[in-house]
């Protein structure tokens, strides 16, 4: 069990990136046939096969520390919250998906996250502009030729143009001088925020 | 002294007077301080009014499952201490029993209320109820697994802190055998600013790098004590702690975003902590 987990924990951790973590529906365990076996180790089509990772290393972990409380718990797919059914019936399980705690509907901004996640936003932006004008500027005459309505825009946006060079401008200035304080920061300490 | 020399001069007389005078009379006598009738004398409400208080609070119960909502609870802060944690319990004593939290010291050491309040990560007995008619909004540490209301899977955080190994560890035999490994105290003070975390966790969940990568990332917890264990002039395997962290998702998520700094309720600063390992790092 426990080279099974090591494994299943390097493959989980090295291969599959959380985006991949597959979200399980609510499970509600069937009465009889998983209570039979007081051993925890299943195989087969059960989470500890490492050929197909379905838990994260801390939900193996989770997991692990709950079977290792009480082996006579059956482990679980996704989070293993295991609740107890209905009172009198020995062994029965739900098995919950946990919610997770709100994070950025809730969290309050601050100076410092603004600025950082600013800076986030102007390089994407930037290097979105970059590309998409690079592009632009190569395809424009054959794109305008072809599409006449891709034409009529451009004949009639030619006046934003100037607007999206000073948003670009400043999401420059922006970027290059949060660069430098980052720099700055990181070798020679200055500039570091003071705490509350 | 003097008082009470004439306190007990007038005792007498009183007693001798007379034992059916009733005990107002005695009022009548000039003293300088309350008479025990009169300490006995309870005031009544200083203000018939109340500062009601609105607290909105995440609930969600495993054995109901349903969505998380958020609960409004109606609170007088007159009868009610100046905390976050006094309102929670007082919730929990005469309004709704079901209401889960964890708690433990009510002073700010041990770390076990740790919860998002207004918006920002902060421990509930150190926090102070705004006041003011607006809403307090009390939700559970942000991206971590529910497991009953306020209550969060810490599981994650406490493997992230073993994982940095936080103990003492050497390959020599301490210089005097059988005694303590000296230390001066400049070495010592290296330590200030890292040695005072509670492990909370208002730190590492106030950070949106742990947020996305959440079992990768090592979070500011971790990281501060890995540099408290770093600095610590008696360890002797810092080449070897700087390599285990020297890893692009382990150290590297950190983007010196700073949510931690303002958020440790201990006025602690992870932040600088990981950019003195990242310095480390770049100096060997």
């Amino acid at each position: 069990m426990a080279s099974s987990l090591a494994l299943k924990r390097l493959v989980s951790s090295n291969i599959l990136p959380s985006s991949l973590r597959v979200v399980r529906p609510i499970v509600t365990a069937p009465s009889t046939s998983r209570i039979s076996s007081t051993n925890a180790m299943r195989d087969g089509n059960d989470v500890f096969d490492p050929l197909s990772p379905t838990m994260s290393p801390s939900q193996v972990v989770n997991t692990r520390d709950q079977l290792m409380k009480n082996p006579f718990f059956s482990s679980s797919r996704g989070m293993a919250t295991l609740a107890k059914g209905n009172e009198g019936e020995t062994g029965e399980q739900k098995n919950i998906l946990r919610p997770l705690s709100p994070h950025l509907p809730i969290y309050k901004p601050q100076l410092n996250s603004t600025l950082s996640i600013s800076n986030r936003i102007s390089g994407a932006f930037l290097t979105t502009v970059l590309l998409f004008s690079y592009l632009l500027s190569l395809k424009m005459g054959s794109l305008c030729l072809t599409y006449s309505s891709f034409y009529q825009f451009f004949f009639y946006s030619a006046k934003l143009f100037l607007v999206s060079a000073s948003v670009s401008a400043l999401a420059m200035s922006y970027h290059t001088y949060y660069g430098i304080r980052h720099l700055l920061m990181d070798l020679l300490k200055v500039g570091v925020p003071k705490v509350k | 002294m003097a008082t009470s020399l004439i306190r007990r001069a007038m005792n007498v007389t009183s007693r001798v007077s007379s034992s059916t005078v009733a005990p107002a009379s005695r009022l009548v006598l000039v003293r300088p301080y309350a008479s025990e009738a009169e300490a006995q004398k309870v005031e009544p409400k200083a203000a018939a009014s109340t500062n009601m208080k609105t607290f909105q609070i995440y609930r969600w119960n495993p054995d109901n499952p349903a969505k998380p909502q958020l609960q409004d609870y109606k609170i007088d802060l007159k009868e009610c201490g100046p905390m976050v944690l006094d309102a929670l319990i007082k919730i929990k004593n005469e309004i709704d029993p079901s209401l889960t939290f964890r708690r433990s010291c009510r002073e700010g050491i041990c770390g076990s209320c740790a919860m998002n309040i207004n918006g920002c990560n902060g421990l509930a007995c150190l926090t102070k109820i705004e006041s003011g008619s607006s809403e307090t909004t009390i939700t559970p540490l942000p991206h971590m697994f529910v497991i009953k209301d306020l209550v969060v899977d810490m599981t994650n955080f406490y493997n992230q802190y073993k994982s940095i190994e936080p103990w003492l560890k050497r390959k020599n035999p301490p210089p005097t055998a059988g005694k303590e490994i000296p230390q001066s105290k400049k070495d010592r003070a290296k330590l200030d600013g890292m040695y005072e975390c509670i492990l909370c966790a208002c730190c590492s969940t106030s950070c949106p790098s742990y947020w996305w990568n959440p079992e990768s990332y090592l979070g500011p917890a971790a990281l501060l004590h890995a540099n408290r264990w770093i600095s610590d002039s008696r360890d002797e395997y810092t080449k070897e702690r700087l390599d285990a962290v020297n890893d692009e998702y382990k150290l590297y998520r950190c983007h010196t975003i700073l949510n931690c700094a303002r958020a440790c309720p201990k006025g602690l600063n992870p932040g600088k902590q990981i950019q003195h390992i990242k310095q480390l790092q770049l100096t060997g």
